[in-house]
């Protein structure tokens, strides 16, 4: 499903290493937390399971793309079997909360009978089913997020990407999101999310990869929290 | 692209254009300008043309005869006239018809006329119209070698100052052209860019799920399309408006040349004007698009 063998990450402008040497895969149905410092290389890995960024060296293979060969043109094609869910939430403000999901479906050309059905459906699995005409300027910080997950959700990916989706949440809402999170990987999506949020790693005992200077220090199968200092 | 994708890059670039109305009304009156200045020459050249071309028609030469001669000796030379080479019609005015046309052109002060002699007023001519406007020089010396022939005059400098008129503007017109669409590509890719500008993180999101590259031009190669058509429409009926203001005006300093009606020119003005409206929208949109969609 995810696999990044010996990969490094050069970036050519300051000649910053970002990732190096690292190594690890990630089977279907997996919830994965990568955890580290700021800097440590979790948005780069991010970055490249979107392919907005390609290995300087080594492989990365994501739903049986080679980020490293894949032809622009290909790029589409990967994001479409991904979900993407930010940590800012990145809503469009001019449309509805259904309108943001339909959205994602339009983009990949689904038909509208099957939009109006499955928007609906994902709102639900986020309980946001009753917000589906406000605006998301009228939703809280956790409603906002949720609507972004069910974005995510709408194209039925096989695996979510999360980056820092908490870190603009109270502890509560984080929760929220979590339980949804955990729901969603339940039904066999593999979840990938970056995070710096300790309390949330400790309670949910999944995978935890942590990396340290673009390297991998650790990898625990039901981990907690733990990057030193 | 499916008739399903068509219909939401339709409504996209509508919604769009509602979202950004004054951006799009810059660009509408930006390509309306540009079009009007283009229409209003392409209404003169059509007219241009056709004066030119009743000016060929009415290109003849005029030989006059020596005041005595009669009827029967104009006609004498006219025949003779007629069977030159390059000649397509020799028609023959006699010293009466010479006076009868000219008191014609007086109208209600044609009573001067009354004491004069026709047969000494104006001498007997042939108007000969030639096949070959080109040859005109060759044919004006054979005529004038003929006997009985005295003067021979032609409206040969009007023919060619209106020609090279018509060529300078004709000329004018294709660098015109150029230069208006630049220029309008120009600010309409800029008005779209700030569009494009303003929505960067509505096209980061659709990268995201996943977005074609075109999927994100269509909408807003649309509005451009839009934007171009409306400014056209705006540009007809104001041409329209004027070429019809003109055209009453000229026809009241009388009827030297047939112009053009409106009703005439418009079809085929409106046609070039929506199509290079619509070019431009889509060409200025394209160009906006093409440094954002790097995601």
């Amino acid at each position: 499903m995810i696999i990044f063998d010996n990969v490094t990450k050069v970036y050519d402008d300051n000649k910053t290493v970002a990732l190096e040497n690292l190594s690890f895969t990630v089977e279907k149905g997996e919830f994965v937390f990568l955890v580290g410092h700021s800097g440590a290389g979790k948005s780069s890995i991010i970055r490249m399971l979107l392919c907005e960024e390609r290995p300087t060296s080594g492989k990365v293979i994501v739903n049986g793309f080679d980020i490293g060969t894949l032809s622009q043109k290909q790029i589409p094609e990967l994001r479409r079997s991904l979900g993407v869910v930010f940590q800012d939430f990145r809503l469009l403000p001019n449309r509805t909360v259904y309108d943001n999901v339909a959205f994602a479906m339009h983009v990949v050309g689904a038909p509208t009978k099957q939009i109006r059905r499955r928007v609906p459906e994902v709102l639900s699995l986020v309980d946001l089913a009753h917000k589906a005409r406000a605006y998301p300027s009228q939703l809280s910080g956790g409603e906002q997020q949720r609507v972004s997950m069910a974005r995510a959700l709408a194209n039925n990916p096989s695996i979510l990407i999360a980056d820092e989706p908490t870190g603009n949440l109270d502890l509560k809402r984080s929760d929220e999101i979590m339980a949804i999170l955990d729901r969603i990987n339940q039904k066999g999506t593999t979840v990938v999310m970056a995070t710096h949020a300790e309390k949330i790693v400790n309670s949910m005992q999944k995978r935890v990869i942590t990396l340290d200077m673009g390297a991998l220090v650790r990898d625990e199968e039901k981990g907690g929290y733990e990057v030193g200092i | 692209m499916a008739f399903r994708g068509l219909k939401y890059y339709c409504s996209e670039a509508f919604k769009n254009i509602w979202y950004n109305k004054l951006m799009a009304i810059t660009s509408i009156i930006t390509v309306m300008s540009c079009l009007l200045i283009f229409g209003f020459f392409l209404v003169v050249q059509l007219n241009l043309n056709d004066i030119t071309k009743q000016l060929e028609g009415q290109c003849e030469i005029q030989a006059f005869m020596p005041q005595e001669y009669n009827d029967e000796q104009a006609k004498q030379v006219c025949d003779k006239i007629s069977v030159l080479p390059n000649v397509k019609s020799a028609i023959l005015e006699t010293r009466q018809q010479a006076y009868d046309n000219y008191k014609d052109t007086l109208g209600t002060a044609a009573n001067v006329m009354e004491n004069i002699n026709p047969e000494e007023f104006l001498p007997a001519s042939c108007k000969i119209r030639p096949n070959d406007i080109s040859q005109l020089n060759e044919l004006e010396a054979q005529v004038s070698a003929i006997e009985g022939v005295e003067e021979v005059i032609n409206r040969r400098d009007t023919v060619n100052g209106v020609i090279s008129v018509n060529s300078i503007i004709r000329n004018g017109c294709i660098i015109f052209a150029v230069l208006l669409a630049l220029i309008a590509v120009f600010i309409i890719s800029n008005t779209i860019k700030l569009d494009v500008h303003a929505r960067q993180r509505e096209i980061h999101i659709m990268k995201y799920v996943g977005a074609t590259d075109w999927f994100i031009r269509w909408p807003f190669i649309i509005e451009g399309i839009i934007v171009g058509f409306l400014g056209a429409v705006v540009a007809i009926l104001i041409t329209l408006l004027i070429s019809s203001l003109l055209l009453n005006a000229l026809d009241s300093f009388g009827n030297i040349f047939q112009f053009r009606s409106s009703s005439d020119t418009m079809p085929l003005v409106s046609v070039v004007l929506l199509l290079f409206g619509v070019v431009i929208g889509a060409l200025g949109s394209l160009v906006a698009v093409r440094k954002h969609l790097q995601v």
